[in-house]
């Protein structure tokens, strides 16, 4: 009995103690462990993004096996870029939020770019990669151009050599017309407007 | 040892509510303390059930008769392995397996994501748990194993004999696991609905272990099959009792599940529908439990009736009832992100699929309640058999596996007309003179010819699509076909493991088919020497032997079998009394080929041995059931098999969102 | 991303392209339920207790009937070169003579009471085309629950 009484007394103290153990040591709650700071939204779309991914290729899949004729493979291809690059840009509302330094940089660049005659739209996402994304502030309007990355179909603008989303390389675009040209090129073959190199 | 059962099997409950109320708590205030807390819990919980099952274990090896559960399911007299799976041998017993496991899923469960999804995970474990505490409730208060008996009886009354058998052994534990393991996308399910978090995430998080549920789940049922065919000796292997509906009918609405995912995940569609097939899969398997342990139904393998039924049933009607309540509150978040365009495209099928397979689990439950119904109804009870089941589910069947030739052909959104004359033209020509052969060959039954074209037909667009995916492959890359082949496999699990599994299923069903259509049936009673003759077998009756064993008297007759007038060995047929429960047993001796068991029994004998009665089965391709089992079992494993780029997907968005937190 | 629909692709609340997909997908749901409900009347047996079968009197004979009750151990005769066995069931004193022409199951001598399914012919004997057995175990005296019931399929082969 008094043998049971033990065993049931240090079992319970054990797993009490084991519980209780977060509670009492409150130990810094914050980034993994904290769980109010992950945005929602932010992981259905990243979720959504996936599986239009898989999706996409799926379809390609779909296309060399010859379940799907040209003119379907290339209309759905389509719509599925499309939808993947709503999904990117609802995902580029979503994340960026800029920070004081970054705002601080934007003006900076932007008035510099006043003072060398530019406008500040051509400035707009230069280089590749994230840090140059968060430095667009989530007001600054975009140029709006068809031309999307090979790769992605995520769009860009002018100057960008490599794609934001996922490091493909970009034909460039011009500013003036908006048509792309071939790799190199250092005047748009479209309009002859000099490319701006970022 | 009874007295640490106790204490552990309590102190898991205050355990397990605890991290119920905790991390739903946690989730609810934004506390992380009390979430990791309810982690813990959860995991003290796990070591709690598992001091419970070796204190179990330890007194069932230990003969430790004063415990009710060890006298009523053990004997001195029992093998150690037979002493050990009595474990999960009866009701207490299993209960507490199911707790277990239970347990041991959640602790993986919250290991792997410990630091991920904070805004799901918390609710996950809060399910969980709280599914856990029923069981542990029940377990404590109306089923415990570690109850006393008053008196110490000198041995137990053993284990069944029909139940020691290897093949025994292995099936309630893999279909626990397979039941157990639905609780998993269960929980994910509701955790998002309660979250607001319907997307495509939980799907892409439970997609293994909704795979790993229904490989035990499908295991489990092909042992329990299997087990019947060899050990019960009426020469078929499935009798749609209660019990193997219980377990097929979560079986049904789960595969349902797997497919109707792939349409979500790659069309955002039908998300209220998934969540209410994983809502039905649970609930169905709970439901089996109630069936089994309630005493409503009669079954051969029922427990005994207890009040655990009244348990399961509030439990079930609980669970149904949140769950439309939690879909009810989510209604305008779950509208469809596409419409279907066409009725000839793979997602219509899929949608088919569902159908079919959802009408299939319906008619097996009618079937199985309708006793209950009936007599709620009209007063009288009005029980169906067998033949109401084959006659529902055998055009059913047939469907389903017509649209698992048809579908993997389909493209997602549609088809047009050349594709479906490129893709189908061929194996429909080659089914169809299939077809036509065998009724030239001299088969008469309409259903078995069509039967067994749809099944041809099938097996060849699978084994195109591998020959095509192959020969893309080889395009790509420029490899040997094998190494093609490998890749294509290895760089689409889930596809091919998925047709690998149809091709196995295609060949369960020639089995099912040539057994069902073609069994032939004989019994005679011969003298030594004589001889009967069945099909093109020749069974010639050569000796009997009677003789005792460590624990029983063996009755045996040695039968020559030949076949054509060609020799073709000796079978031995028995039928043997265990003296300790004076229980006979009948060891059907079964001979297999490719083409057919000759399945014999020994059905009695007189005259001192001298005049022996057989009764023998032909049951044409009954093997390609089980080859086909092996293989849906072997494509389940490849579409499971851990998949680095799904881990990097995972990571990728983990440490985006991680990326996100620390800029903000 | 939901493609815009227009007012004139909806009939009542679902959009036309949908239409066809629910009229299809009922038609397979009806035909479903038509199949339950039409083998629901060919297969269906009443299931009664031996006292219940004898108030029936002459209005069972020719029908399927699925019968519960205690096997009279006594009266079981197992011709086994003629594969038939023979048995009374008996409840509150009615008795059922039962014949089946199979395999005695495994378990009848130990059983507490059998399921038979079969009809009933004129002379009252019930023929039976399967035997289900419920079994007891040997502390079912000792201790005063319920005890778990073996399988056995024996003679319910479909």
């Amino acid at each position: 009995m008094i043998f049971s009484i033990a065993i049931a007394l240090l079992l319970a103290s054990v797993a009490i103690g084991f519980v209780a153990l977060p509670l009492v040591r409150r130990e810094e709650i914050s980034g993994e462990n904290s769980l109010a700071a992950i945005n929602p939204a932010l992981e259905e779309l990243l979720f959504d993004r996936e599986v239009t991914y898989a999706a996409i290729k799926d379809l390609e899949f779909d296309h060399t096996m010859g379940k799907l004729s040209q003119e379907d493979y290339q209309r759905l291809d389509h719509q599925y870029r499309a939808r993947a690059v709503n999904i990117l840009k609802e995902l580029e509302e979503v994340e960026h939020v800029p920070t004081d330094e970054e705002l601080d940089q934007w003006i900076e660049e932007a008035v510099r770019m006043v003072e060398s005659g530019h406008t500040a739209a051509q400035g707009s996402g230069r280089g590749g990669g994230k840090s140059a994304r968060q430095a667009t502030p989530p007001s600054k309007k975009r140029i709006t151009s068809s031309a999307q990355c090979p790769e992605c179909g995520r769009p860009y603008g002018a100057g960008d050599r490599f794609c934001s989303a996922c490091g493909g390389t970009l034909l460039p675009l011009c500013s003036a017309c908006g048509g792309t040209s071939e790799h190199n090129a250092r005047y748009c073959t479209q309009c002859g407007t000099e490319l701006t190199i970022a | 040892m009874a007295n640490v059962g106790h204490v552990a099997l309590l102190l898991s409950l205050g355990l397990a509510a605890y991290a119920s109320v905790a991390t739903f708590l946690g989730a609810k205030q934004k506390l992380p303390e009390l979430w990791k807390s309810g982690r813990h819990a959860s995991w003290a919980v796990l070591a709690m059930t598992s001091i419970a099952v070796v204190a179990l274990g330890y007194a069932l090896l230990s003969h430790d008769f004063s415990i009710r559960y060890v006298a009523e399911h053990s004997n001195r007299d029992m093998p150690l392995f037979y002493t050990l799976t009595a474990l999960w041998g009866g009701q207490a017993g299993s209960l507490l397996f199911w707790a277990w496991l239970l347990s041991l899923f959640s602790a993986i469960v919250l290991w792997q994501h410990r630091n991920d999804y904070p805004e799901l995970m918390p609710l996950v474990a809060s399910t969980l748990m709280a599914v856990e505490s029923f069981f542990l409730i029940v377990l404590n208060f109306e089923a415990n194993p570690f109850q006393q008996l008053s008196f110490l009886p000198a041995d137990g009354q053993g284990l069944n004999p029909l139940l020691q058998n290897p093949g025994m052994v292995m099936h309630p534990p893999t279909l626990y696991a397979g039941f157990v393991g639905f609780t998993v996308p269960f929980a994910f399910a509701i955790a998002a609905l309660a979250s607001g978090r319907v997307g495509a995430g939980w799907i892409r998080l439970t997609r293994r272990w909704t795979l790993i549920a229904w490989l035990f789940l499908s295991l489990g049922i092909l042992l329990g099959a299997n087990w019947a065919y060899n050990e019960l000796g009426w020469g078929g292997y499935w009798a749609w009792d209660p019990v193997e509906n219980a377990s097929f009918m979560p079986w049904l609405t789960g595969t349902a599940f797997l497919h109707s995912v792939m349409i979500q995940e790659h069309r955002g569609m039908l998300k209220v529908w998934n969540f209410i097939l994983i809502l039905l899969t649970f609930t169905l398997a709970l439901f089996g439990t109630f069936l089994t342990r309630s005493g409503v139904i009669d079954s051969v393998h029922a427990f005994a009736t207890s009040n655990i039924g009244t348990y399961f049933l509030a439990f079930i009607a609980l669970v149904l009832l949140g769950t439309l309540a939690l879909l009810y509150e989510r209604w305008d978040d779950l509208k469809s992100d596409n419409t279907l365009d066409s009725m000839v495209s793979r997602e219509s099928a899929f949608l088919l699929n569902n159908i079919v397979f959802v009408g299939a689990a319906f008619a097996v439950f009618c079937g199985t309640v309708y006793p209950v119904v009936s007599e709620l109804v009209t007063g009288s009870k009005i029980v169906v058999g067998p033949p109401f089941f084959n006659r529902v589910e055998g055009p059913i069947f047939l469907v389903m596996v017509i649209l698992m030739g048809v579908a993997p052909l389909l493209p997602w959104r549609r088809a047009s007309r050349e594709h479906l004359m490129r893709n189908f033209l061929v194996p429909l020509i080659l089914s169809l003179v299939a077809g036509l052969l065998l009724t030239l060959l001299g088969t008469r039954e309409v259903w078995a010819v069509v039967a067994f074209s749809v099944t041809f037909f099938v097996a060849l667009t699978i084994l195109i699509e591998y020959y095509r995916g192959t020969r893309a492959q080889i395009k790509r890359s420029g490899d040997n076909p094998v190494r093609a082949l490998y890749t294509l496999v290895q760089k689409n699990r889930r596809r091919y493991g998925g047709y690998v599994i149809h091709l196995g299923v295609v060949l369960m069903a020639v089995g099912i088919v040539g057994s069902t259509f073609y069994r032939v049936e004989s019994e005679a009673t011969l003298a030594q020497g004589e001889s009967m003759s069945v099909g093109n077998y020749l069974l010639q009756f050569d000796q009997f032997a009677s003789y005792p064993t460590q624990n029983m008297q063996v009755h045996a007759a040695t039968v020559t079998i030949y076949e054509n007038g060609r020799y073709l060995g000796q079978v031995v047929p028995e039928k043997n009394l265990y003296i300790a429960s004076s229980q006979p047993m009948t060891e059907v001796a079964i001979r297999t080929t490719a083409k057919e068991d000759l399945y014999v029994i020994l059905a009695g004998w007189s005259n001192k041995g001298n005049n022996v009665t057989l009764k023998v089965f032909i049951n044409p391709l009954v093997v390609w059931l089980w080859i086909g089992g092996a293989i849906l079992i072997l494509g389940t494993l490849v579409a499971l098999w851990p998949d680095p780029r799904e881990e990097r997907v995972l990571a990728r968005i983990r440490s985006r969102e991680l990326a996100w937190e620390t800029v903000r | 991303m939901g493609e815009i629909v227009k007012p004139q692709d909806r009939i009542g609340p679902f959009r036309k392209s949908q239409l066809k997909f629910l009229v299809g997908g009922g038609i397979i749901i009806l035909a479903i339920l038509l199949l339950i409900a039409n083998s629901f009347r060919g297969t269906g047996a009443y299931y009664i207790t031996v006292s219940e079968l004898n108030a029936k009197g002459a209005d069972a004979i020719g029908r399927s009937w699925r019968i519960s009750g205690p096997v009279d151990k006594e009266s079981v005769q197992y011709d086994a070169s003629a594969l038939t066995l023979k048995f009374d069931m008996t409840e509150d004193g009615h008795r059922l003579p039962v014949v089946y022409h199979d395999v005695m199951p495994d378990l009848l001598m130990k059983s507490t009471s059998v399921i038979v399914e079969g009809r009933i012919d004129q002379s009252g004997v019930f023929e039976a085309s399967s035997i289900l057995v419920k079994c007891p175990s040997k502390y079912e005296s000792q201790l005063d629950a319920g005890q778990e019931v073996p399988p056995d399929h024996t003679g319910s082969a479909s």
